[in-house]
């Protein structure tokens, strides 16, 4: 969804570096539309998924944030994305490309139908109320992966 | 830490009730790559082969991305 990083390095041209690129950012914010309209995306209204590991997540996004955070994060972004053309516009707007991912990752993952009933739920909260057998964790990658790799942060 | 509940008491169908396996996590678990994902990747997720060992006929149901 939204970035595919393999395919992008793969279409890269030296020969056409520019217009590829632009390319991308059009593919990018239109992918983006389509996540982000509000729409329901998954015929069925009441659907779940057993696996919601989502994009770029860290402990306290499995503990303290819900549908509510990631859905005001995914529209913020949305809105600043309007009327992103090209590389130099991306750059000048005040887009996080990376926030934009995992918001609308989560969004997805958490509560596809956008139903106001889970707005406030986390992924903990979602596994207590479905009450699985095993509930299996994976977490701790992140921590610093996307801050050094993708957001050019250094502590 | 408080479980949150559902507004208005909302639950999900049986059907939804009580699976083998589910996963929380970040994305290498579920099936991401390179910040890419697909429904496909996402069924041969790691929880998903972990389901299919502990309970064969369960349908793990894996996010269908469109």
């Amino acid at each position: 969804m939204l970035i595919d990083i393999e395919q992008a390095l793969r279409d890269i041209s030296l020969g056409d570096l520019i217009g590829r690129l632009r390319g991308q950012i059009r593919a990018l914010v239109a992918n983006a539309g389509r996540w982000g309209d509000g729409q329901h995306i998954v015929d069925a209204p009441d659907a779940a998924w057993d696996n919601v590991s989502q994009a770029g997540a860290e402990v306290t996004d499995l503990v303290d944030r819900d549908w509510a955070f990631w859905n005001d994060l995914a529209k913020d972004n949305l809105k600043k994305l309007k009327g992103v053309d090209s590389l130099e516009d991306l750059t000048k707007s005040d887009v996080n490309v990376i926030d934009l991912h995992m918001a609308l990752n989560a969004k997805f993952l958490l509560n596809p139908n956008e139903r106001s009933e889970l707005k406030k739920m986390r992924p903990i909260d979602l596994a207590a109320l479905r009450k699985p057998k095993y509930l299996l964790i994976n977490i701790g990658a992140n921590h610093g992966l996307i801050d050094v790799m993708f957001a050019r942060r250094r502590g | 830490m408080t479980f949150r509940t559902s507004k208005n008491g909302y639950a999900f169908p049986d059907a939804f009730m009580h699976p083998p396996v589910m996963a929380i996590g970040d994305s290498i678990y579920n099936g991401m790559r390179f910040a890419t994902i697909t429904a496909e990747m996402a069924a041969k997720s790691t929880p998903a082969g972990v389901s299919r060992v502990i309970d064969p006929a369960y349908p793990f149901l894996a996010p269908r991305y469109p």
